[in-house]
């Protein structure tokens, strides 16, 4: 039953981690919960979805379709939170100073909630399609209601934990956090980046130069419980390679490259 | 002078140039079956250059285990394994040692390239079955002989 909660505990912390950053990046914009949750729905159809190709995707692209697959969700949910970093260092300030007005917005369909909703649905519909599989292999296999229950206290094991984060979030004054969780975002981002790179390592599409450049699974192992969660907030690496880190260090000095110029744009215009 | 040349001389001359003739015709026969020869097929494995395709490795998943459990590699030594799902369930090879991850289907077949690797030892598990389903990637030491390798 603990083996089957723990499998499921961690393919669903990741993405639950991270609907709860985005659900605090949203937190006081009007509507903006239905839209994060419409893409947990769509997420989690799409994981479903996945997991019925699963046969067809093992053997697309001479059997690397789905490191070929995972690592296209991967960089577009980057490419994704990218741009929504920079539109949030670009109105963020409009937003802190004015709910009301921002909530307008959405109405109009100026803000970038639906991008963070794609997100959401992508990044469940990735971690969710493994624990979609594992249940269908557990129902087939006719396991004892034991092991269905361990499925569950996974499932809600790897919500709760999310939930904790969410609520650690709403205790911070919101300036603060909205600076949390877009400097969590861009870690989240370059993490995600790195495990792209690390798909197409695995497909044999990249080098990996160095592998690996340190190794840090005594100390902090990465399947362990603290190490899972710097995994998913801050792609947390034991065993990185040296293309996984140039991956990672590229894409977050982008974002903060980007983040900067529109911060200097913008200083003149204030003052 | 020349006349008291005996007779035999000549005979002896006739002989020599013949058996000069002969000689040289049958080296130049022999010469040229030779040359014949060194056309032919030309020396194939002499040198033999290495082969670059990395090794083939069949693992068998039946009964959510893996056949063989254990895998030994040259360090440095890059291979595929041929891992076949002979389950009618799903199952996830993983390793976070070896950074490897991929679904292989009931009744399907997935390649999986590995190494080059340093010594030490690769634990890999089918993650939907992981109280069974498990194997090593083994790269020993240069040195580490068959007689420790048994035990």
């Amino acid at each position: 039953m603990f083996a089957a909660a723990i499998v499921v505990f961690r393919e669903v912390l990741e993405a639950a981690l991270v609907v709860c950053v985005i659900l605090a990046a949203v937190r006081g914009v009007t509507g903006a919960f239905r839209m994060i949750f419409g893409g947990m729905g769509l997420g989690v159809l799409g994981s479903m979805a996945v997991a019925l190709f699963t046969e067809g995707l093992a053997s697309a692209f001479a059997g690397n379709g789905q490191e070929i697959f995972a690592a296209v969700i991967l960089f577009t949910v980057v490419a994704l939170l990218t741009w929504h970093i920079v539109w949030m260092q670009k109105h963020g300030r409009e937003m802190v100073h004015d709910m009301h007005k921002i909530g307008a917005e959405v109405r109009e369909g100026k803000r970038p909630i639906i991008v963070l909703a794609g997100v959401v649905a992508l990044a469940v519909m990735r971690e969710g399609s493994e624990v979609v599989l594992f249940l269908e292999g557990l129902i087939q296999s006719n396991h004892a209601p034991g092991v269905l229950a361990g499925f569950f206290l996974g499932l809600a094991g790897g919500v709760a934990c999310g939930a904790i984060l969410y609520w650690g979030f709403l205790k911070l004054p919101v300036a603060q956090m909205f600076r949390l969780t877009n400097v969590l975002l861009a870690l989240i981002a370059s993490g995600m980046a790195a495990k792209g790179a690390g798909k197409l390592i695995q497909a044999g599409y990249l080098p990996s130069l160095l592998d690996p450049v340190w190794d840090s699974s005594a100390a902090l192992p990465e399947d362990g419980v603290i190490g899972q969660f710097l995994s998913a907030l801050v792609g947390y690496m034991a065993t990185p390679s040296a293309m996984q880190l140039i991956f990672y260090g590229v894409c977050l000095s982008l974002i903060s490259a980007l983040v900067l110029w529109h911060k200097r744009k913008e200083a003149p215009a204030r003052t | 002078m020349n006349e008291k040349l005996p007779p035999m001389k000549d005979n002896t001359a006739v002989l020599f140039t013949t058996f000069v003739a002969v000689l040289s015709l049958l080296l130049v026969l022999a010469g040229k079956s030779f040359a014949d020869t060194e056309v032919l097929p030309p020396p194939k494995v002499i040198v033999q250059s290495p082969d670059t395709r990395p090794r083939s490795i069949i693992v068998i998943i039946k009964d959510h285990r893996f056949e063989p459990e254990q895998i030994t590699l040259i360090p440095g030594e890059k291979v595929i394994l041929h891992i076949v799902n002979k389950d009618d369930s799903v199952e996830e090879f993983e390793s976070r040692y070896l950074k490897r991850e991929k679904i292989i289907p009931a009744g399907g077949v997935v390649d999986i390239a590995v190494g080059p690797l340093k010594p030490g030892v690769y634990d890999f598990i089918g993650e939907y079955h992981a109280d069974t389903c498990q194997g090593r990637v083994v790269v020993p030491q240069p040195g580490w002989n068959a007689y420790q390798q048994s035990r």
